[in-house]
């Protein structure tokens, strides 16, 4: 009797064979000891492995599917902001930096009278308008985005770019603070999301590429440029070891907010100061707009996700959860209470989502049903009680 | 809220697999939501068999919903969903173990041999407590190159065909055969060796 070899007797233990041939294997292993103590030891090990497994309690799904429509949404909102950070340091890096190579500083753009309707105020935390006049701005850096725009005039035109505009319909008109603290962000853009301001930005962009075409670049202006700036009573976070042009965005509690810096380079570069850049990562915004964007200006993007480091991220020591009732009184919530809500905040607080100082508020309804807030907006947990009205839950991050 | 909720349970009751799928290529993330809900388990399952260890597989099972939503409008509906999920699922566990290369991957290289010299490998199996030999071939599958050890998962733990497995792993029906082979040969030599036979 000749043995079938191992290969065969394991095509015949997966089903693997044809019938006919299934069949011919059947018999001889009922003749064979050898061929049949082979199968069954085969057959033992893999079915006890197998059979030993057992599925992780249904709650730890419930909180995996949590965290990941958490991070569903999170990166769906941080990628808005990311875009809007991007066009943003775009903008600034031809609005702002790019202009006046021969070394004009703000305080010198605020005491010209060429259309140029700067305010520098001193306050302590004060606002500068800029209107810079095309006249005077050069077009520095950045030869991928000049060649970009010299060739698909109207920027505003190009594929992709109304998508943009659609998703951001972000306000770009901007408004440069200052503060005495460098632990304030120097630069606000305050995007209130009124409908097509993103394509005055960008037509702004080509408008002023076509002046800037006929100048030249002019020499490096950063300690110029920061000395003015410093002497002009705020701080304002221009960095000395720049040495080339940077405009830096991070995104803090839904204001897009960064670091402005000087001097000439390559489209500048973006130290990114917000927690949520470095907390996700932005090697996840492969989105096609994120294409669009860097089709503008692809070295300034490439610049943003370099400069990006997780050490800006703050860390969490913990937070409170209180429920606010009807009636106004504020009750301590603990944790083995609403277990679910609080399994839902580990997640958040573990990935950083949320800094030192700032809280969520969540609602719930009479029937015990608690609504994720604004990020959250998808999220819905069901209390073991009801009968709380329309009370609130606030989680505080410390 | 109620009436999103009573939607949300009557929708999905009653949406079939190939309604989901057609929805969640559209965008619904109500229906991709579903869709993790029906393969939770089983995605978990395969991360955690591929990397022994649980933060890890919740970390992977995450990260592979996540690669999965974002390119499901590249999804063909033609396709079988779960070979689609468990290329995501092993490719994202692979590439998980191999940065972090945290045990040596030793693959063994001795056959079967003949029936006859298995004999005393095969009664050293079938008479070990239950426990032992669970352990063993763990240790057995955790030592298994990546390559290997997705196949053996893929056919000994999830039971799919040589032909589904080809499919997941997008290799040939052949390399499928002879990679098991490798990778059986090499669990039963480690896990008589564990438990003191010859193998």
């Amino acid at each position: 009797m000749i043995c079938p070899d191992k290969n065969t007797l394991m095509m015949w233990i997966d089903g693997e064979l044809s019938s006919g041939e299934a069949d011919s294997i059947s018999d001889h292993i009922s003749q064979c000891d050898s061929c049949m103590g082979f199968v069954s030891a085969q057959k033992q090990m893999e079915s006890v492995w197998r059979d030993a497994w057992v599925d992780p309690a249904d709650s730890t799904f419930d909180m995996m599917r949590n965290r990941f429509r958490t991070k569903v949404n999170w990166w769906r909102k941080q990628r808005t902001w990311y875009i809007a950070a991007a066009l943003c340091a775009v903008y600034l890096g031809v609005r702002i930096f790019y202009v006046d190579g021969a070394g004009a500083s703000l305080s010198e753009m605020a005491a010209e009278e060429t259309g140029a309707a700067v305010q520098i105020c001193t306050d302590e935390i004060s606002d500068i308008s800029l209107e810079v006049p095309r006249e005077e701005s050069i077009y520095r850096g950045c030869e991928d985005q000049e060649q970009e725009i010299r060739q698909d005039e109207p920027v505003s035109g190009q594929s992709g770019i109304s998508e943009i505009e659609e998703e951001l319909s972000i306000d770009l008109s901007l408004s440069v603070s200052r503060s005495e603290s460098a632990e304030e962000e120097d630069v606000l853009l305050e995007g209130d999301y009124a409908a097509g301001h993103s394509e005055m930005a960008f037509s702004l962009d080509a408008q002023t590429m076509e002046h800037l075409q006929d100048n030249p670049a002019v020499g490096d202006n950063t300690e110029d440029v920061q000395e003015k700036v410093a002497g002009s009573g705020g701080y304002y976070r221009i960095e000395s070891e720049i040495s080339e042009e940077s405009a830096g965005f991070g995104i803090v509690g839904g204001t897009l907010s960064g670091a402005a810096g000087s001097g000439a380079g390559d489209c500048g570069t973006a130290s990114g100061s917000g927690d949520t850049i470095a907390d996700e990562g932005l090697n996840d915004y492969s989105d096609d707009s994120i294409d669009d964007v860097l089709s503008v200006c692809p070295a300034q993007m490439e610049n943003i996700l370099e400069t990006t480091d997780a050490s800006s991220v703050r860390q969490y020591e913990g937070y409170s959860v209180s429920l606010t009732l009807e009636s106004g009184e504020t009750i301590h919530v603990q944790r083995d209470a609403w277990d679910s809500l609080f399994m839902l905040i580990d997640s958040l607080q573990s990935q950083n989502y949320y800094s030192a100082g700032e809280s969520l508020v969540f609602s719930v309804s009479n029937d015990g049903i608690i609504s994720g807030p604004d990020v959250l907006d998808d999220t819905v947990i069901e209390l073991p009680e009801t009968g709380y009205g329309n009370s609130a839950v606030t989680v505080l991050f410390y | 809220m109620i009436f999103h909720i009573v939607y949300f349970l009557t929708a999905e009751l009653t949406a079939s697999e190939p309604e989901l799928l057609e929805r969640a290529v559209l965008g619904d993330k109500d229906a991709f939501g579903e869709i993790v809900r029906m393969y939770e388990k089983q995605v978990f399952r395969v991360a955690r068999r591929m990397c022994n260890c649980d933060d890890d597989a919740w970390d992977i099972t995450q990260e592979a919903f996540i690669k999965a939503m974002k390119a499901m409008r590249n999804f063909n509906t033609e396709y079988r969903f779960f070979t689609w999920m468990y290329r995501i699922v092993t490719n994202t566990a692979i590439n998980l173990t191999r940065s972090r290369s945290r045990r040596a991957e030793v693959e063994f290289d001795e056959g079967y041999g003949g029936g006859g010299q298995t004999a005393t490998a095969d009664t050293t199996i079938q008479e070990t407590n239950r426990d032992l030999l669970v352990t063993a071939v763990q240790k057995a599958v955790e030592r298994l190159t990546p390559a290997l050890r997705s196949v053996f998962i893929l056919r000994v733990d999830q039971e799919l065909s040589y032909e589904e497995i080809a499919e997941t792993l997008d290799i040939a029906t052949g390399t499928v055969m002879s990679r098991l082979n490798r990778a059986r040969s090499s669990v039963k030599t480690f896990v008589v060796s564990e438990l003191g036979g010859e193998p």
